[in-house]
């Protein structure tokens, strides 16, 4: 009698397992849309900005646990007005300008959600590179640099999947970034990024 | 490298319009020139206009309203004008060029910065102009380019030594750029203020 009770709370357990599996349809996920970034605490771009996207996908090795790839990018400028800038040796600047700072993380991620239901609250962390491409521009003249560093970024939000037999739904989630992107000529340290995104999941 | 691709068509760059549309002014001087020490100064009557190889020696409204703003600022500044026939008794002579387009930029010949590109510019004013001396000297390094539409404003020091193997020394100079609006009037204006910010941010002078 007991063997019997078990066998049957067992095969609930499973099939309660496969039917919340089967709720959120594959295992595989794709998210894609808009993303808001701002970057601080750096003596460039200090300044949030709609300008980005991002996209992104992976697959669930365990019901909790994903593993994909992600790629975003953001353009973030700041206006300086003008000032006179000493710059040693005698000279002197007077000018406006404008600052952008241009960036495109991309790499792995992991990712733990905490249901697999129809919302889907997660956790995640990315690791990758982040190409950024930095401009200052004053009057006629333009200067650019550009470079690579190491990217890396918590992530918390959640998925919601409205529909019963669709995998369809929509995602938002916040996140910081830290990059090891670093320019001399624009005194530039490391990047931090902090921002949201809004998208679309399936 | 499609999505690559893709995403730096989406960069945005800062618009044109949210700068304020007044001229950059950049200006370098001499740190072992004791300004106080000149009393008196001239300046050209004619500004010289460069246009890709060709140049040519402006007088026109445009010009000798430069010239004049020029000559205010330095009388503004304490130093006492002399007029150009008697640039012999001048401490400072000023000479301005601008340049409306240029095949020459700071580039490296024989593997050193030709810094100093337009001193060579066909038609460039000549130390001769003001003396004996046979060639300019910069006592202090100039490591930027001129771009097109900027004005130089150059001061040398006529209390120098001359002769055919001395250098005629500048000790100061202004580059003021900006873009062209196309109306000669607020161009105009522009490049006004700018010589007038140039002479601002130089407090040393006088």
């Amino acid at each position: 009698m007991k063997l019997k009770y078990i066998l049957i709370v067992a095969a609930l357990s499973v099939a309660t397992a496969f039917t919340m599996d089967a709720q959120v349809g594959r295992r595989f996920y794709i998210d894609a849309g808009w993303q808001f970034n701002g970057t601080f605490s750096n003596n460039f771009v200090r300044n949030a900005s709609g300008w980005g996207a991002y996209a992104e996908g992976g697959y669930y090795i365990l019901p909790h646990v994903g593993v994909g790839a992600f790629a975003s990018f953001n353009t973030n400028n700041e206006y300086i007005p003008k000032a006179t800038y000493d710059l040693g040796n005698g000279a002197d600047l007077t000018t406006d300008m404008a600052h952008s700072l241009f960036q495109i993380p991309f790499g792995a991620e992991l990712r733990y959600r905490f249901t697999y239901t129809r919302f889907q609250p997660y956790v995640g962390a990315k690791l990758g590179a982040n190409y950024a491409e930095a401009y200052r521009f004053m009057s006629t003249f333009g200067m650019r640099d550009s470079g690579w560093g190491f990217y890396v970024s918590p992530e918390i939000g959640f998925t919601w999947h409205p529909f019963r037999k669709s995998n369809f739904g929509f995602q938002l989630a916040a996140y910081y970034a830290y990059s090891t992107n670093r320019s001399e000529a624009f005194n530039i340290n490391g990047i931090n990024n902090a921002g949201f995104k809004l998208g679309l999941s399936f | 490298m499609l999505a690559l691709a893709a995403a730096v068509a989406c960069q945005k760059m800062p618009d044109k319009v949210d700068a304020d549309g007044e001229c950059l002014v950049f200006t370098a001087r001499s740190e072992n020139s004791d300004f106080s020490q000149y009393s008196t100064f001239t300046v050209v009557d004619s500004v010289l206009v460069i246009d890709g190889s060709h140049s040519s020696y402006s007088k026109n409204s445009f010009a000798s309203a430069l010239v004049s703003e020029v000559r205010k600022m330095m009388e503004n500044k304490g130093y006492q004008y002399v007029e150009l026939e008697n640039k012999e008794n001048a401490d400072l002579g000023l000479q301005l060029t601008y340049i409306m387009d240029t095949d020459y930029f700071t580039d490296y010949v024989g593997g050193y910065a030709d810094s100093y590109w337009w001193l060579g510019y066909p038609g460039y004013w000549s130390p001769g102009y003001w003396g004996t001396w046979g060639g300019w000297y910069y006592p202090y390094p100039v490591t930027y380019s001129y771009s097109t539409h900027s004005l130089l404003i150059d001061m040398a020091d006529l209390t120098s030594a001359q002769g055919e193997d001395e250098n005629l020394p500048v000790v100061w100079n202004a580059f003021i750029d900006g873009d062209v609006l196309g109306v000669s009037y607020y161009d105009k204006e522009r490049l006004l203020e700018g010589i007038r910010q140039a002479f601002a941010q130089s407090e040393y002078l006088r």
